[in-house]
């Protein structure tokens, strides 16, 4: 909670003044990191996106022009609606009478104003979706997703924030946002999933070691990302956001937390009882970030027997519900759409206190074939 | 401007407030660096021009105990260490001060011949006549206004050494010359000897800036006065003034310095825009200070953030630094009911000032319930706050029984010193380690 005076190394993204290097707001405007690019609000999901799977559904030949498969699924990129999330410049929506300094604060009632991500939800057609929502506890979303369809599956990317740096808020989302990209062009160009998705990790990687930050606390976030498609699931991960595997048949975890309980228990060093009532349980053994030292990606692939529902979740739901056969009980009973799923899912988590953000992306194997994909 | 030393705001504060929690506390940091680095080159690069008057209370009084000789040794100490290009002057003050050096009512630049001019000056002073301090002000006021269209934005510093009461003008006199000068020119005050007024000491350098000691021993008045000269040297900015935004329908219920000592600053608001108000800090060289700041605000639901106060550290229109304080509520009673440390050590030390002035205050009115009450809090909080100084002040005044629970019985024997060095360093207080979160 400090704003440091330093030598001036730039100028604000937002009015122009000199700013320094490790300056948090900008002493002219008010605007939080104003040395870093400026980013709309939102556009880390991807809902509606417009590319259908190819006929067939199977892999088809690579994109000839894998830019061209992008563009459109970034042009529907949500923006928020006008008026609201409290736009910078814009009225107050708690005193209504003052204006909204760069940095979110009124400067008038001095209210933090909604950011626009407390709530978000995404579709990409019915091959998933993915629900973020800021818990009951917390004052800011720092989890991000995001989501598009690809030529014949779906793809998706949840990145959790860590809380104690500060920035990790647009490290989560432009963690998500850079690793689909990567995910989606390569893929649809036809690359192997795991191969993708080691790059996408690294490239979400750099971007968040990108980010201006305090030496002693560069912002950070963890990384999980799934690939569905006919072939089977791929997922990579970093830090203790999770993949599970949900179906009737049987459900389990596809990734191993990187945290100190997950260690202290794989080494036999203590009881799982014991290393979860620790204090230092959560403790993140790797993480995306400057000092995350150098980027090794857990990646796996399956290929399930039946139908079922791929699930990657921040922490503030499987805090509550750990095991694949509580989250299996919630999502597999009502209704199918991958929507309603993730939506009952983060009623799950606020039922049980909602204590952190709430990250959900639920995504359907197999993917649904062309013969039933009308009417979207 | 360029010359400026780099500010560094820090807040600390616990954010966190419970539904319907209004009462914010933060204590903000503030640190001065010379911006050209260490070193006395480039410290001298980045001075302000200055002004320095020295006066030296020549009442009849000052003649006994070796005092006027000590005067006279800390009066040339600090002349021969004012650096050339200084402006100053030296006054005697009785019943009417007088112009020690130069002769007539004005500033003359420091040099090796002024400097020695002023030395022989002062060592032909004699003691005679009584005190009227608002007088001795108002020369000073004079001189540095005759100074100000020599050097624009000159750090105006001024040394005051007393023995004795204000008795040769009334109060009212006082207050009106205290009127004058303040925010015209800081002044730091020493008392020597016993016969000097505590409470009127603690008003003078209050309005006017300054801090205050007394020299019990008038063998100590030469060192103190060199560090009170070369402190008033290494000044760099001259007004510096602290601007607080609050919030609409927010008040700033204080805002207290708390390191060096208290003085709370909540009454020197002068509005400076919309919801902001400036506070004058006066003059800054490589230093330290912090304040304790507490804002009264609207709650917010649960999970909604505030901005409770930006404070920003302004020369002229000039920023230098700025700090958030926020507040955030919560259901979280783990959260909310958290004190950060530094909030608690310096509500410590306010309280332990508050306790000891008056403790004494009773004592002195014979009320020696309240003054054994009051004196034994301060022995809790002195060892609380980790105030070794003050503790070790207040066993010469009252005998500790249980020093856990303030037990204490006053001492019937004081030596009049020791109460008085009491109640000068009450205000006075220690610093504790950056991001201790000890508190609770």
């Amino acid at each position: 909670m400090n704003a440091d005076q330093h030598t001036p190394v730039a100028l604000c993204r937002t009015c122009g003044e000199p700013v320094n290097e490790r300056d948090r707001f900008c002493e002219e405007c008010g605007r939080p990191d104003p040395t870093t690019p400026k980013t709309p609000p939102l556009g880390t999901a991807l809902p509606h996106a417009s590319r259908r799977p190819a006929p067939g559904g199977a892999l088809q030949a690579p994109d000839p022009v894998p830019r061209q498969a992008r563009s459109p699924e970034r042009a529907s990129g949500p923006t928020p609606p006008p008026g609201e999330g409290g736009a910078a410049g814009g009225p107050c929506v708690d005193c209504g009478g003052g204006a909204v300094g760069a940095d979110g604060y009124c400067e008038q009632c001095g209210l933090r104003q909604p950011s626009g991500r407390e709530h978000v939800e995404a579709e990409a057609g019915r091959f998933g979706a993915a629900v973020s929502d800021l818990g009951l506890r917390r004052s800011r979303n720092e989890d991000a997703f995001a989501l598009a369809a690809l030529p014949a599956g779906v793809c998706a990317v949840v990145c959790d924030g860590v809380a104690t740096a500060p920035g990790s808020e647009e490290a989560s989302r432009l963690a998500a946002e850079a690793a689909l990209d990567v995910l989606t062009a390569r893929v649809t160009a036809g690359a192997d999933p795991r191969g993708a998705m080691r790059d996408a990790a690294a490239r979400a990687g750099e971007v968040v070691a990108g980010l201006p930050g305090d030496p002693d606390s560069s912002p950070a976030c963890t990384f999980v990302s799934a690939v569905v498609d006919a072939a089977g699931i791929t997922v990579g991960w970093v830090g203790d956001s999770r993949a599970y595997w949900l179906s009737p048949a049987g459900s389990c975890r596809l990734t191993t937390d990187d945290s100190w309980a997950s260690s202290m228990i794989e080494q036999g060093a203590m009881s799982a009882e014991d290393a979860w009532a620790d204090r230092r349980a959560h403790v993140l053994t790797a993480w995306l970030g400057a000092d995350a030292g150098p980027l090794d990606p857990h990646v796996a692939a399956f290929r399930p027997t039946g139908p079922g529902l791929v699930v990657l979740c921040s922490d503030g739901l499987w805090n509550d519900l750990p095991e694949p056969s509580d989250l299996a009980a919630v999502a597999l009973t009502g209704r199918e759409g991958p929507l309603d799923a993730a939506r009952r899912l983060l009623r799950a988590a606020l039922d049980a206190g909602g204590h952190d953000n709430v990250t959900v992306a639920v995504l359907r194997y197999p993917p649904p074939g062309p013969s039933r994909e009308r009417g979207r | 401007m360029s010359d400026f030393p780099e500010f560094t705001v820090r807040v600390d504060q616990n954010p966190y407030l419970p539904a319907g929690g209004r009462e914010m506390h933060a204590i903000v940091s503030v640190e001065a660096r010379s911006s050209g680095g260490p070193g006395p080159v480039a410290a001298a690069a980045g001075r302000a021009p200055a002004a320095e008057i020295i006066m030296i209370d020549t009442s009849g009084s000052m003649s006994y105990r070796g005092k006027m000789a000590a005067a006279k040794r800390a009066a040339r100490a600090a002349v021969n260490v004012l650096r050339d290009g200084v402006h100053f002057a030296v006054v005697a003050g009785a019943n009417r001060p007088r112009m020690v050096y130069p002769q007539g009512e004005r500033l003359v630049r420091a040099d090796a011949a002024s400097r020695r001019g002023a030395v022989d000056a002062v060592g032909r002073l004699e003691a005679a006549g009584g005190t009227a301090i608002g007088s001795w002000l108002r020369l000073a006021d004079r001189l540095f206004t005759g100074h100000d269209a020599v050097a624009e934005g000159a750090v105006k510093h001024a040394i005051l050494l007393t023995d004795g009461k204000n008795q040769h003008e009334s109060d009212e006199e006082l207050d009106a010359a205290l009127r004058l000068c303040a925010g015209r020119f800081l002044c730091d005050a020493r008392g020597v000897g016993t016969d000097w007024d505590v409470a009127e000491l603690r008003k003078i350098t209050s309005a006017l800036l300054g801090g205050f000691l007394d020299v019990p021993d008038p063998a100590d008045l030469e060192a103190d006065f060199l560090a009170m000269t070369r402190a008033a040297m290494g000044k760099q900015v001259a007004d510096v003034a602290l601007r607080v935004w609050t919030p609409q329908q927010a008040r700033l219920r204080f805002i207290k310095q708390m390191v060096p000592a208290v003085e709370d600053l909540t009454g020197r608001r002068s509005e400076s825009g919309a919801q902001t108000g400036d506070y004058p800090l006066g003059a800054w060289g490589e230093e330290n200070r912090e304040y304790h700041l507490c804002v009264e605000v609207q709650p917010g639901d649960v999970g909604r953030q505030m901005r409770a106060a930006w404070v920003k550290l302004v020369a002229g229109d000039q920023v230098l630094a700025s700090g958030n304080v926020i507040a955030e509520w919560t259901d979280d009673e783990a959260r909310s009911t958290r004190i950060n440390g530094r909030v608690a050590h310096h509500t410590g030390q306010s309280e332990l000032a508050e306790a000891i002035q008056q403790g004494l205050e009773a004592r002195r009115e014979g009320d020696e319930d309240t003054a054994t009450a009051r004196l034994g809090r301060a022995v809790v909080l002195a060892r609380e706050v980790g105030n070794q100084q003050i503790s070790g002040l207040l066993d010469k005044v009252v005998d500790v029984v249980d020093p856990a629970r303030g037990t204490v019985r006053l001492k019937r024997d004081v030596a009049k010193a020791d109460e008085m060095s009491l109640d000068t360093r009450s205000v006075r207080t220690v610093r504790t380690r950056h991001g201790d979160e000890a508190g609770g």
